[in-house]
């Protein structure tokens, strides 16, 4: 097996990715995109970070209005003037064309082709992949004659697409077809609001998606991603994505609509990432669980590890501990993982039954935590793996 | 049996004042305030504070909500209708477990099956922050 490359998933605040990755050598480089800076922002980056980095177009919603869009002179609401399938089908090899060429002066370390994400799929989906974004992406590459770069295809794979064989063998037909595509900058997308992924099927469902690709000798990307990545890993994945925010751990299209009208935002609560628990754990149940014996140990102990950041308005905005605690915890978690299959899986399956045990521990002390804390995904997990454990076995 | 939450709590919330009152203390109460942990459904404050969090018969999610409000509560409970209380009370041991109070409303009582200990609420933060709630309301 691979060992796990880790690149950081940029967005807002993503000064704090650069801090860890300067001062603690923590991840391989970065996925730079439109929603997180402009042109000029880009190109201000060194040709060292730019070379182990690459850039994710984000054409998930084309015809997007968001401000930060309107920088790239190739997104497709920007060049048509106004998005229509129709529109950009006249415009989609000049799109291509200079998104490439814009990939290629900044000398990233792969090609990404984009991709379009609806909310309801239609019929004619993957032709629509096919003829707009595939073909004018492979024909711009070919066009540059550079050799030993990689092509990754974007694909942002649904919960409810995974469940349809039919679809789920379409899709992996299609990425297939193409020689000229060496990987996938693999997006899952699960609308469940819960925190953890829960949903069993899902997490099997797409270890044998990711197992497929591989078989297919493709490169494989997973983005958008959170804690599961650790979960994901058993499928062999090339390299993962670490972020602050949770818009960058977790794919939502509507993040990538223009705003009809500013929501009131709250901003998130509170939480510390445990690496022994497989879980974020809410700053208010800090105090139940401190006088714990093994407290300190739950968290592990690098030089972020805080539990003193300040409840005040926008403390997101202003105290980066918790997130660079989680940037670097995970890290670790990620470069710690065996190479060799059977002794990640065992590696994998004791911490998961090591985070079970210390979820008892925690509720017979008396300490209830709700659902978005406590260790209910960690069963679900288990099966998952070994599920998939079997899967492979072909029992 | 209550049509609605929101019934279950007009009717009972007399009754539980009057349960809470103690001797020579002002009782006051909000309902559903905010920048908590969690939402409770009333907030009282006889000397102590004591958090209630309502629900017509889904204990499991009520009592997971009525703990987070022991990070500012000396007692925190969960009430239910009493048409659905039975499967709470053949969980009593959950409720003695986690402290949490357990109590249920007909149409013409409110009965308890396990009163809490009262204990220090595990954030003195949010404690405070109570407190200011139930002071400024």
């Amino acid at each position: 097996m691979n060992r796990i490359e880790v690149y950081h998933q940029c967005g807002f605040r993503d000064v704090w990715n650069y801090a860890v990755f300067e001062e603690k050598k923590v991840g391989d480089g970065f996925i730079f995109a439109p929603k997180m800076a402009s042109v000029k922002k880009l190109e201000q980056f060194t040709k060292e970070i730019r070379t182990k980095s690459f850039f994710d177009p984000q054409f998930f919603w084309p015809r997007s209005k968001e401000k930060k869009f309107s920088n790239f002179d190739f997104f497709p609401e920007i060049i048509s003037e106004g998005y229509s399938t129709i529109s950009y089908e006249e415009l989609c090899y000049e799109s291509a064309d200079r998104c490439i060429d814009f990939q290629l002066n900044q000398e990233y370390k792969f090609w990404v082709i984009p991709t379009i994400v609806y909310d309801e799929t239609p019929q004619n989906y993957l032709e629509i992949l096919r003829s707009l974004y595939i073909e004018p992406f492979l024909k711009a590459i070919s066009e540059k004659n550079v050799l030993n770069k990689k092509v990754l295809l974007s694909v942002v794979i649904k919960d409810t697409q995974l469940v349809d064989e039919q679809l789920t063998r379409d899709i992996l037909n299609l990425i297939t077809s193409y020689d000229d595509i060496d990987g996938i900058y693999l997006i899952p997308y699960n609308k469940s609001s819960i925190k953890r992924i829960k949903d069993f099927n899902f997490i099997v469902n797409l270890l044998k998606f990711i197992n497929i690709l591989k078989n297919n000798d493709m490169y494989v990307h997973l983005a958008y991603t959170d804690i599961e990545g650790i979960i994901f890993s058993l499928a062999n994945i090339d390299s993962v994505s670490i972020g602050i925010y949770e818009n960058m751990r977790k794919f939502n299209l509507q993040n990538f609509k223009e705003k009809v009208e500013e929501k009131h935002f709250n901003g998130p609560n509170r939480r510390i990432y445990s690496n022994k628990l497989f879980q974020w754990i809410d700053f208010d149940y800090i105090g139940a669980i401190k006088d714990m014996d093994n407290f300190l140990e739950l968290f592990e102990n690098n030089e972020y590890v805080s539990f003193d950041t300040p409840n005040e308005d926008n403390w997101h905005y202003k105290f980066p501990e918790l997130f660079k605690h989680y940037l670097v915890s995970l890290y670790n978690q990620y470069k710690a993982l065996p190479c060799e299959y059977n002794e990640r899986y065992n590696y994998i399956l004791d911490k998961l039954k090591e985070a079970i045990t210390f979820n008892k521990i925690i509720e017979a002390e008396g300490i209830l935590l709700d659902n978005n804390n406590n260790g209910d995904h960690l069963y679900k997990w288990v099966t998952a793996i070994n599920m998939y454990n079997k899967y492979l076995r072909g029992e | 049996m209550f049509s609605s939450e929101a019934e279950l709590v007009e009717f009972s919330l007399p009754l539980l004042i009057k349960e809470f009152e103690k001797e020579g203390n002002t009782i006051s109460y909000i309902e559903e305030p905010k920048g908590l942990f969690g939402i409770p459904d009333v907030v009282i404050f006889n000397g102590n504070i004591v958090s209630i969090e309502y629900k017509l018969k889904n204990w499991k999610q009520a009592i997971k909500q009525a703990y987070r409000y022991k990070s500012f509560s000396y007692e925190s409970y969960v009430i239910l209708d009493m048409e659905y209380v039975e499967s709470a009370k053949k969980n009593l041991e959950i409720f003695t477990k986690f402290n949490i109070g357990l109590g249920a409303v007909s149409n013409e009582t409110v009965e308890f099956f396990y009163k809490p200990n009262g204990k220090k609420p595990f954030n003195d933060i949010l404690s405070e922050r109570a407190l200011i709630l139930l002071t400024n309301n």
